[in-house]
């Protein structure tokens, strides 16, 4: 489950920021998610310890009609060569996104992230303007469901500040 | 239309007027409906988000593993009850 999955990352001092649907309940939507979205920072010392860190949680690529996933070797240098990872691990689905739509990656998603105690480790999480941006960008049905509250909230913290 | 002309409006390349896109669908024997529809905050989600945003950000962490576990213990009890019932 996320939980476990971002206490995994922190342990290996991964620099990450969480996004997708754990990031949007994080900053007041009201869905259910089962898995972990993440964007990494991608210099190779970061990616190697991510690396590290889907070794310990068993991570597996997740094909449709197959319930284990597919075994995968990987390192710093192979994670970097895809766009985004959807993985299966012990500890539940684990996406890794370099890319998120309707942003530039971490460095533009990390500046306004906040953080989250995890198991004694910091998390950070993208904001809510982030979540909005990129929920807007990719335009998906899930995305449009969810939009109407956070921007809403959205502009209701920003008439506040 | 041409083919490279349609692989443009695939790839995102270029944007197609909303008479072309009748055209796509036609081709597909669809119609292409364009709807506006209001952009309402729905009045128990709002309610819902300021519930969630009065929990601490570790609380409602707790919370996403609560509710998430809740419906993989659904999709495994469904899925059992489909075996089940195929067998």
């Amino acid at each position: 489950m996320p939980r476990a999955s971002l206490a995994v990352l922190c342990r290996h001092k991964v620099d990450f920021v969480c996004i997708g649907g754990v990031a949007a309940i994080m900053n007041g939507a009201n869905h259910v998610t089962v898995d972990l979205d993440v964007c990494p920072e991608t210099s190779r010392a970061n990616l190697n310890r991510l690396s590290a860190a889907l070794t310990t949680l068993d991570a597996r690529i997740r094909v449709d009609g197959i319930e284990e996933g597919l075994e995968f070797a990987h390192d710093g240098e192979s994670l970097s060569r895809a766009r985004t990872w959807n993985l299966l691990t012990n500890a539940g689905d684990l996406d890794l996104c370099f890319l998120p739509d309707g942003t530039d990656g971490y460095a533009d998603i990390v500046r306004d992230a906040w953080p989250v105690d995890v198991e004694g480790e910091t998390a950070l999480v993208a904001s809510l303007a982030v979540v909005v941006r990129s929920k807007r960008a990719a335009n998906r049905q899930k995305d449009l469901q969810a939009l109407p509250v956070l921007e809403a909230l959205l502009k209701e913290r920003e008439k506040s500040d | 239309m041409s083919q490279p002309a349609l692989a443009k409006i695939e790839r995102g390349v270029t944007l197609p007027r909303y008479d072309t896109l009748e055209r796509l669908a036609r081709a597909c024997d669809r119609q292409l409906a364009l709807t506006s529809p209001a952009w309402n905050v729905d009045p128990q989600d709002w309610a819902q988000a300021k519930s969630i945003l009065k929990r601490t950000p570790e609380e409602r962490l707790c919370d996403i593993e609560t509710a998430g576990n809740a419906v993989l213990s659904l999709r495994r009890a469904g899925k059992r009850s489909r075996s089940a019932h195929a067998g």
